[in-house]
């Protein structure tokens, strides 16, 4: 049902149009034959109008002989028979003389037809004369009357012929014209017919032409798409028939398999750079771990901090070495569980402290470590083992010469969405040639150093780039040798109650 | 839609081809059957009356001329001329021709008469059918015709006289000979003899004698006058010095047996009539002049003749015509145009 439906809905359906075609060359065709045959019949109708003029006079000829031979036998026989006869061809006669002229007109054929009525009706009172004498037994004078009647009769019968030869002569000529034009006719016939069908033929296949031509593109189209072209123009509907509906559809599946593919291609390059990114997180985080495994087991920072311990336990401070200690266990506890997890920022806040902590009793209190967080932001999720490496390479690589004044300040805010966190000292500051080793990752890091726990800030970078993905947020800053340093990260704002988007989901 | 347009536009170009080639071929073809006419007479103008004029010998120029000039005369006066002649007719004679009008019933009759006593009967029974007839060139007074155009037999032999008289010998007997054959020899001829032997008798000059002969050729069988001339021709003695004709055709024949026998010049011939024969002859010197009557002057009064009758119940008893003498000055009047 539906397919009919869609069937009929074809505007102008190559079937309709076809047939409109064939219609058109045969109803022409039909047209002109019947124009040829109606030219032909009125021709052969003429020619046989032609001689009835002489038929007519043959007739009459005949007639008039009729009457004359009954006279002749009445007179003859005085049988009644021919009487009777007589009265009958006379009356018949008289008929056919009223088909004569009767008239005065220029034309030599209808004056002699005037005449042979006029000499008729002379000659058929003369007979009734004659007829009568003989009915009246007046011998004298029928004989007399039938000689004047007889003679009228030759009269009669000489214009007869006259005028039958004079018709004979006309018609013939008439005749000639008429086979002359036939001739002509019937040539032209059959130019007419030949030019007809020729005319016929080419419309036929001009029009038969202009339907498969859109056609033909297609199947040359189709045969490229098939071939893996995909680039070919759209094809233009020409008419909205059948191909042009298969047409119309053969570009929108075209249209379509395009955008497939440009999906596909797409999501392939996503997959393949999330892949990337994802593989490169695991590497950083597998060097950072590495690197952290030897921090663990890095034994100055190790031993430093157990020997300060030490100190303090011998000097009978219980609490607080007890406390150390704690902080201590603490700080290696985070750093050893927290590497492939998200922190909370208040994680993060307190394993710097932890560390400052761990710092200022090996130092005795020599660093000064100044911390400003904005109140109900502790819960922002935030990478890792972010922080700490900041202020760890603050110490070692700032305020390492000058512990009694050097300091340390850590600020994190919230600006709307933003975090803002800048960790900054005024220590031995860096040139620009520094920061850009820095950012680039090629400053080397001495991993024997004894404050280190073993993370290079590069790292810290590469993993804040990997999971933000983006790159202008973190930025260092130094006016040059002995004028300390703000490192700067602004980071995006992501709460605790809302999922943690791993591998850029 | 483009090529939508394009092929719309082909097709409509071949229809329109096609039509104006099929109305070609048409009207050609109504021409040709037009031009044959089935109908006769059917655009022919209607005539109230129907004259028949009978001809002896309705060929001749002079019959042609008649004929002609009283058609256009009945033309105008609203009837119609047929024009019949006894040879035309097998074995039929004027007298046949004449009862043929009769039985007919035409409105009038034009014949030259033959003075016989069939067609003086024949005359008077026409009239008595209410048919009026007229006599042309030749009368004949005993029967009961209408009316009589033809020639003016004092005017005719005065003017045959002054041709005559210019060809007389200064001194001596001038033998003068006057041709005609029996169709046209009739009481006026008779009449145009007298009247030239009579004022030639008067005005010729002294030592001039006359020696006026007549004859006629018996010219009821075919073709005598020719064997006639021929003979005459043959036969020196009898040729005489001016041979007056008074026949159309013994014009002809006399001119060609003048230069056939080399008589240029030495028979001087006076004609009859202006036939093409003729005035070439003239043109050449070969004959010196024609004496022709009216030809259109007879045709126009004998229709006019019966009209009157018709219209008025009467008509004149007598129309006089002119004649024309045709000399070397004025042969190119006498030409059909184009002839000339």
């Amino acid at each position: 049902m539906k397919d009919e439906k869609e069937f009929s809905a074809v505007k102008n359906s190559i079937q309709t149009r076809l047939s409109g075609v064939m219609l058109l060359v045969l109803i022409f065709a039909l047209g002109i034959n019947v124009f040829i045959f109606a030219q032909i019949r009125t021709a052969v109708g003429r020619i046989d109008a032609v001689f009835s003029s002489n038929t007519a006079i043959n007739e009459l000829s005949d007639s008039i002989e009729q009457v004359e031979s009954t006279v002749y036998e009445y007179l003859n026989t005085n049988s009644s028979q021919a009487l009777e006869n007589y009265y009958r061809y006379e009356q018949n006669y008289r008929n056919l003389l009223e088909d004569l002229n009767d008239r005065n007109l220029d034309n030599e054929a209808k004056m002699l037809e005037k005449n042979i009525r006029r000499m008729s009706e002379t000659y058929l009172d003369q007979t009734n004369e004659t007829v009568q004498a003989k009915r009246g037994r007046n011998v004298e004078k029928y004989k007399t009357s039938y000689e004047d009647e007889h003679k009228l009769y030759e009269y009669i019968n000489s214009y007869s012929y006259k005028l039958n030869n004079l018709r004979f002569k006309m018609n013939s000529a008439n005749y000639q014209l008429l086979l002359s034009a036939m001739n002509v006719l019937y040539k032209l016939c059959i130019a007419v017919m030949l030019v007809v069908y020729a005319l016929g033929l080419v419309v036929t296949t001009l029009l038969v032409r202009n339907m498969i031509r859109p056609l033909t593109a297609l199947s040359n189209t189709a045969h490229e798409v098939a071939k893996g072209n995909l680039n070919v123009p759209q094809l233009p509907v020409v008419v909205e028939d059948e191909v042009g509906i298969v047409t119309r559809s053969f570009n929108q599946m075209l249209e379509s398999i395009r955008q497939n593919i440009e999906q596909l291609k797409d999501s392939m390059e996503r997959q393949a750079q999330m892949k990337e990114r994802e593989l490169l997180m695991e590497t950083h985080l597998k060097e950072a771990q590495l690197k952290y495994l030897q921090a663990q087991i890095n034994p100055h920072f190790l031993f430093n901090s157990l020997n300060a311990g030490a100190q303090l336990a011998m000097m009978g401070d219980a609490d607080k070495t007890g406390a150390f200690l704690e902080k201590m266990a603490d700080f290696f506890r985070y750093n050893v569980r927290k590497m492939e997890e998200d922190a909370m920022l208040w994680e993060e806040v307190e394993a710097v402290d932890n560390y400052i902590y761990i710092l200022n009793v090996r130092f005795a209190g020599d660093i000064t470590y100044i911390k400003e967080v904005d109140e109900g932001i502790e819960n922002i999720r935030i990478p890792s083992m972010i922080l700490q490496p900041l202020v760890e390479n603050a110490v070692q690589h700032g305020i390492h010469d000058c512990m009694e004044t050097g300091w340390i300040r850590m600020s994190i805010h919230q600006n709307e969405d933003m975090l803002d966190i800048t960790i900054s000292d005024n220590g031995a500051g860096m040139t620009e040639e520094m920061i850009a080793k820095v950012m680039s990752g090629s400053a080397s890091q001495d991993n024997e150093d004894r404050f280190s726990t073993g993370i290079a800030v590069r790292n810290v970078i590469d993993r804040l780039q990997l999971y933000y993905k983006q790159k202008e947020f973190f930025t260092i800053e130094s006016d040059g040798p002995d004028t300390g340093t703000t490192v700067h990260i602004m980071i995006p704002v992501e709460k605790d109650d809302t999922e943690i988007p791993k591998d850029g989901e | 839609m483009e090529t939508m347009k394009k092929s719309t536009l082909t097709i409509f170009c071949i229809l329109a081809g096609c039509i104006f080639f099929l109305s070609g071929i048409w009207i050609y073809f109504q021409k040709n059957l037009d031009r044959v006419e089935l109908g006769e007479g059917e655009r022919a103008t209607a005539y109230q009356r129907h004259y028949l004029m009978i001809a002896n010998d309705k060929d001749t120029g002079m019959w042609q001329s008649v004929y002609e000039s009283a058609s256009k005369e009945a033309e105008s006066k609203d009837a119609y001329v047929e024009l019949l002649s006894p040879e035309q007719m097998n074995g039929y004679s004027q007298a046949d021709c004449l009862k043929i009008g009769i039985a007919s019933k035409v409105d009038g009759i034009i014949l030259e008469a033959d003075g016989s006593k069939e067609e003086q009967h024949l005359i008077t029974e026409a009239l008595k059918d209410g048919i009026p007839v007229v006599t042309v060139m030749t009368d004949d007074t005993a029967t009961s015709r209408i009316s009589f155009v033809g020639l003016n037999s004092y005017q005719m032999g005065s003017a045959y006289t002054e041709q005559i008289q210019g060809m007389l010998k200064e001194k001596g007997s001038t033998s003068v000979m006057f041709l005609s054959t029996s169709s046209s020899k009739t009481q006026e001829t008779n009449l145009v003899y007298s009247q030239v032997k009579k004022e030639l008798e008067s005005r010729k000059k002294t030592g001039q004698s006359i020696d006026l002969t007549e004859y006629c050729v018996d010219s009821s069988a075919d073709f005598d006058t020719e064997e006639f001339v021929r003979d005459m021709f043959v036969s020196d003695e009898s040729l005489p010095d001016v041979i007056v004709c008074m026949d159309e055709v013994v014009t002809e024949c006399v001119c060609q047996a003048l230069v056939d026998y080399n008589q240029v010049g030495n028979v001087k011939v006076i004609g009859y009539y202006y036939s093409n024969v003729t005035l070439n002859a003239i043109d050449k010197g070969i004959i010196s002049s024609a004496i022709a009557l009216d030809m259109e002057e007879i045709g126009r009064y004998s229709v006019n003749a019966l009209d009157e009758y018709i219209s008025f119940g009467h008509s004149n008893n007598y129309y006089s015509v002119d004649q024309h003498v045709i000399t070397k000055d004025n042969t190119r009047e006498y030409r059909t145009e184009d002839e000339k």
